[in-house]
């Protein structure tokens, strides 16, 4: 069966029972129209109202669909196995019926603060009906606002959630190239570091927060569908009031919690394994990597290396440059088993090794270091020695 | 003038699972699936007035659908994990029962940049003219010509040789 449309029509046939059901969703909006309808005669009662309809629904349970759908603010687990996220990412355990209620009261109303603020004159509907949900499958806080600008009218997204890992390096976040350019990189004196990205049709904040509390904030651009915005078009809200919303304290998962102790950043590290791995993704944009942790310091240098997916690996050792009389004698050019050995303009000496199954090149500077790059596998044919000269040549320190 | 629920109720019933099977070609997982039609719907409601007036209100939702999952891929500090070893991938050998076909293609489209899969899905799954793809994905025709021939190349390369039978222009 090699016909790519039947092929297609045949991958779907086993379709699993749909969580959406239409007469349910369809309850949901109505009762959301008459809520905020009810809000915009009259903003106190609205806050009676709203509370009302809130307080029954933080309790039910539910099958988890999306915020979008105005589901329980506050559903049970589903025991469907679907819900483990595909990527195999660790979730923090989900919180309690009673906790979630809080949370979801608390954030709401930092998020009606916080927009209050910053965005008075933008959001198209009362303030009263903007609410969290939690969504289960990622462990998260969501909510989102319907705004207008003098560009028209776009939605803000606002997740809130707890971080399992370590901020993305500089270099993940802005490659080289992008940086100044719509994508920026900033560690806060609070200990936040907040990063920024301007794509044609949305514009996006992500605060990783020293209290282990992660914010992203994003707003779509009126009218951009593609890559490119056209001129005159304009999100709702500028890059200073999203950050406004990513940094406003109360929209914390941790409120008073003083901020952890991370280890201390190796900024080297980072770079390394981010422009190791972002490199190799420009040579291969469509396969998959898995990268082995950085291991090494600053004093003796850092290895890691990637598999990429049915093609073999590429491991990186970068030695720091040595100066005092103890340190060893440069390499000799060629060593034993060197295939080559050129010595360049700079005055640095590039050593080739190659085998049919294994090419080692090693790029020597007396002034940086060393760095040695070994490719295994069928990979040895699309990394030529020139491809892995220029690689050593960024990877330099 | 009151929102037309029964128009809405009677269009949507009737292409919900298309809508679902698109979305699961598009993502690869029938959860995320139906968090894409669910947004998409909640947009087609509240904007049913104005929708149902077009003339494919059809566009309306894949595009709702493809700007989720578009969307999904910027996060690039997302995407690389760190791992000592790659993850098991689907099988991609046919199997007697056909289930094995079945998961095989979804796993070749899933390695596909996300904009690639969403031309083979948009032409080969919703049946649309390279024009129509072209303005669901707010692309050039050149654009989705170009990244169907790049996407098929991959498939078959992926399939090691066997013939893999669709119609490129």
């Amino acid at each position: 069966m090699n016909d790519l449309p039947e092929q297609l029509r045949a991958a779907t046939d086993d379709a699993p029972p749909s969580r959406i059901d239409l007469d349910s969703f369809i309850a949901r909006e109505q009762r959301r129209t008459r809520l905020l309808r009810w809000s915009g005669a009259s903003a106190g009662a609205a806050v009676l109202v709203a509370a009302l309809l809130a307080v029954p629904a933080l309790y039910a349970g539910g099958t988890g669909l999306t915020s979008g759908l105005g589901g329980a603010a506050c559903p049970t687990p589903s025991p469907n196995p679907t819900e483990v996220p595909s990527d195999g990412a660790t979730l923090p355990a989900a919180p309690s019926a009673q906790e979630c209620a809080a949370t979801v009261a608390r954030l709401s109303a930092a998020l009606r603060d916080v927009l209050a603020v910053t965005a008075p004159d933008r959001a198209t509907g009362p303030f009263a009906g903007i609410a969290f949900v939690y969504q289960p499958r990622y462990a998260q806080y969501e909510a989102d606002v319907h705004l207008s600008g003098p560009g028209g009218r776009g939605l803000l997204h606002v997740v809130v959630s707890e971080l399992t890992e370590d901020p993305p390096s500089a270099v993940q976040v802005c490659p080289e190239g992008s940086v100044g350019r719509g994508c920026s990189y900033e560690v806060h004196a609070t200990g936040a570091v907040v990063f920024v990205t301007d794509y044609a049709d949305t514009r996006q904040v992500e605060a990783h927060r020293a209290d282990g509390t992660r914010v992203m904030v994003a707003v779509g651009v009126p009218g951009v569908a593609g890559e490119t915005r056209p001129p005159g078009a304009v999100p709702p809200l500028t890059m200073a009031q999203l950050v406004d919303i990513a940094e406003a304290p109360g929209l914390s998962l941790f409120p008073g919690r003083s901020p952890s102790a991370r280890p201390t950043r190796d900024a080297a590290v980072e770079d390394l394994v981010g422009l190791f791995t972002l490199l190799l993704r420009q040579k291969f944009p469509d396969q998959e990597f898995a990268s082995s942790p950085v291991q090494g310091s600053a004093e003796t240098g850092y290895r890691t290396s990637v598999t990429v997916a049915d093609e073999g690996s590429v491991s990186v050792e970068v030695t720091p440059a040595c100066s005092g009389p103890t340190c060893p004698a440069p390499p000799p050019c060629p060593g034993p088993g060197d295939t080559s050995c050129t010595v360049r303009g700079d005055g640095s000496r590039v050593t080739v090794r190659d085998d049919a199954t294994t090419r080692t090149v090693r790029v020597y500077t007396a002034a940086t270091g060393t760095v040695t790059l070994r490719v295994t596998g069928p990979l040895v044919s699309r990394l030529t020695v020139d491809h892995l000269v220029t690689l050593a040549a960024r990877l330099r320190p | 003038m009151a929102k037309d629920v029964e128009g809405f109720r009677e269009y949507t019933a009737g292409r919900l699972e298309k809508w679902r099977r698109t979305a699961y070609l598009l993502s690869g997982d029938w959860f995320l699936a139906d968090d894409m039609v669910s947004t998409a719907l909640t947009g087609l409601y509240r904007h049913w007035d104005r929708v149902s007036r077009m003339e494919n209100p059809d566009a309306y939702v894949r595009t709702s659908m493809l700007r989720a999952m578009l969307n999904e891929r910027r996060r690039p500090w997302r995407r690389e994990r760190v791992l000592d070893v790659l993850p098991e991938r689907a099988s991609t050998e046919p199997g007697a029962d056909g289930v094995a076909d079945r998961l095989a293609v979804v796993a070749l489209l899933a390695e596909l940049p996300a904009r690639r899969r969403a031309v083979l899905v948009l032409r080969y799954f919703c049946d649309l003219s390279v024009e129509q793809t072209a303005a669901e994905l707010g692309c050039s025709t050149g654009t989705v010509k170009s990244q169907t021939s790049r996407a098929l190349e991959a498939l078959r390369a992926r399939l090691q040789g066997a013939e893999l039978v669709a119609e490129e222009a």
